[in-house]
């Protein structure tokens, strides 16, 4: 598969600070969690690759164009949803949407239609109608994903965009992320602070720390603990379940105050004798569930290393 | 619910040409500044001033027809708004409605042009300052207050572009109460004069007019949204932009004052322009008109001129470095 994003040690300087320090990473298709501590260098790093900044050095590509040079074929294929508030006095919502999409060289008539069209992807309703300074934070943040994806970039960065939405909206803010990421094929860069949105949405994890990536790769391979395990959680009396796997010669270590066990290994041979043990036992198994790092272990031991490799 | 949701939809639709964004930034601003009252207000105010310079150009037509009533009325008002020397008439030439008229119709060239320069620097200049003073504040500073630059410049825009589109904002508010009135002025004047062969004689003014005009829309435009990128506050730009005015203004009344009473011989008497004229933008532009519309030697406004193209030169780079700050940061 392509990637979308190539950057190849990039350095950014303002004065005496080092904002991004030798960052390299690819951007794959599919949804790509940007994580790091405030002054990590992910604002820098969004800025560099929407040409707003010029680097110090290094070189990159994004979409096929050179970083830094061909700024405004850049600029034409992303779509950036900002952090902060980002509204144009005296418009509406939904002429603010429009504003956006004629700035993509959209025809008036044409943009005012896919204005509407995507404020009711983004269940803007009729506060569209609103002057934008009046919106309130949930509804700032839609008129930001909308003016974002209203030109139908393929590249999508957002930043922090489910920051401030009340639980339903967070859900349905990354209903739409995935929908766009799965159904049309966009690729999303989506810089936030909540981990278990990255966890919820993304493909691919980059950990930024003191203006370095200190991890980039699948959500997957990440969630692979080290010490590989199985969770079962069981209904009912688990302990004839635990003995029996152990006289089998597994070990089970029973989790406290929760009806479940955990049992060292892939699965591949204690999966087996797990259900066949049941089975004897008479146990009910509830679910079964293989260790996982989370995305907070990894993120922390991310944070931790790059401490500990500056002191 | 929308009634029609059809939900996220790919868009390849055709595209409007490459130059077209500052056009858009440009109309936006238009449409959102008419929005306001005030503004409506004022260009309504401002355009009331064409309905007497109408007339008096009627007045004038009707005179230099041989309407004897209309002669000395149309002569005393022309002396009193125009320049003396440059409509040299005696008393004897009133004499006779005739000759009165043959020297209307000499002079409608000059006389036409006084009445135009005299339109473009007081009631319109006036209107100008103060039109300016309420759009350009908010065109600049409301997008740094707002984080908009975010929003701009994360598209396709170019910084000239977008400096292009707000001045466009601003140009074309100053063209609808200077150029487009001045013009249509004009364009009374023929009309009333019902003679094609003053078209012959007269045809370089709206060319004047146009000039006259672009020599106070594009530094005004430049020097006030300079003072609006500069502030998050579009109070502070405002303020600067009517300061600027009032001070002028002031520093040249005291100066003017000084020199009369006490040391005529001060700054360079006698010349023309004097100095303290350079102290105000309202006589930079009124020196820089009156040579363009033909009441002044060119080598007179050539020192204003040369101001107004420093401060237009110093307002646009500050503005285009101010455009890019907030990024930067």
């Amino acid at each position: 598969m392509n990637n979308l994003v190539e950057l190849h040690n990039i350095y950014k300087d303002y004065g005496s600070f080092r904002a991004l320090n030798d960052v390299s990473m690819t951007i794959r298709p599919g949804v790509t969690g940007l994580l790091g501590p405030n002054g990590a260098g992910k604002s820098t790093l969004i800025k560099v690759l929407l040409g707003l900044v010029k680097l110090t050095s290094g070189h990159g590509t994004v979409m096929g164009h050179q970083l830094g040079i061909d700024i405004m074929d850049i600029r034409s294929k992303v779509g950036y949803m900002p952090e902060d508030d980002c509204f144009l006095h005296g418009l509406s919502g939904v002429e603010s949407v429009q504003l956006a999409a004629r700035l993509s060289r959209m025809e008036a008539t044409e943009a005012l239609r896919r204005a509407h069209e995507i404020l009711d992807f983004c269940g803007a309703g009729q506060e569209r109608y609103r002057q934008a300074h009046t919106y309130s934070t949930g509804m700032r943040q839609k008129l930001r994903f909308a003016q974002a994806i209203v030109h139908d970039p393929p590249l999508l960065i957002l930043d922090e965009p489910t920051s401030g939405l009340d639980p339903d909206e967070r859900e349905a803010m990354l209903s739409r992320i995935r929908i766009l990421a799965t159904r049309h094929k966009k690729a999303i860069l989506l810089c936030t602070h909540i981990l278990p949105d990255v966890q919820h949405v993304s493909d691919d994890v980059i950990i930024m720390a003191a203006g370095s990536v200190k991890v980039s790769a699948s959500l997957e391979s990440l969630s692979k603990p080290r010490n590989p395990a199985q969770f079962v959680d069981y209904v009912g009396d688990g302990m004839p379940l635990m003995d029996s796997m152990r006289q089998k010669g597994f070990t089970v270590e029973p989790a406290e105050g929760k009806p479940s066990f955990s049992v060292p290994g892939d699965g591949e041979k204690s999966l087996p004798a797990l259900w066949e043990t049941a089975q004897q036992v008479g146990a009910s198994i509830r679910a079964i569930r293989p260790a996982r790092n989370s995305i907070e272990e990894i993120f922390l031991e991310a944070i931790q290393e790059g401490r500990h490799a500056n002191s | 619910m929308p009634i029609h949701d059809l939900g996220y939809r790919q868009w390849n639709g055709k595209l409007t040409s490459e130059g077209s964004r500052w056009a858009v930034i440009a109309e936006t601003g238009l449409r959102r500044v008419w929005q306001s009252a005030w503004i409506r207000r004022i260009i309504f105010f401002a355009w009331l001033p064409l309905l007497i310079f109408g007339l008096l150009l009627l007045f004038y037509e009707l005179a230099a027809r041989g309407f004897g009533a209309f002669q000395a009325l149309t002569l005393g008002i022309l002396t009193l708004v125009g320049e003396p020397e440059l409509l040299s008439f005696s008393q004897q030439d009133l004499n006779s409605p005739t000759d009165a008229a043959k020297l209307l119709q000499d002079m409608r060239h000059p006389a036409w042009l006084q009445l135009v320069r005299f339109y473009l620097r007081i009631p319109q200049g006036l209107a100008m300052i103060l039109l300016v003073g309420l759009i350009s504040p908010r065109l600049i500073s409301e997008d740094i207050s707002s984080r908009a630059f975010l929003f701009y410049f994360s598209r396709p825009l170019k910084r000239y572009e977008y400096v292009l589109g707000k001045s466009v904002t601003v140009w074309g508010y100053l063209a609808a109460i200077t150029m487009v009135p001045a013009g249509l002025l004009y364009l009374m004047a023929v009309a009333f004069s019902a003679s094609p062969e003053v078209l012959l004689a007269t045809w370089d003014i709206p060319f004047r007019i146009v000039a006259a005009s672009l020599a106070v829309i594009i530094p005004a435009g430049a020097i006030s949204l300079c003072f609006s990128s500069l502030t998050r506050d579009s109070r502070y730009a405002g303020f600067a932009w009517f300061a600027l005015w009032t001070v002028g203004i002031v520093s040249w009344v005291f100066v003017s004052f000084w020199r009369t009473s006490y040391n005529e011989s001060f700054f360079n008497p006698g010349s023309k322009p004097r100095a303290e004229e350079y102290l105000s933008l309202h006589h930079a532009f009124g020196g820089v008109q009156s040579a363009i519309l033909g009441m002044t030697p060119p080598k007179d406004a050539i020192g204003f001129a040369a101001l107004l193209v420093v401060a237009t030169v110093v307002s646009i780079a500050i503005l285009f470095r101010r455009v890019s700050s907030p990024m930067r940061a």
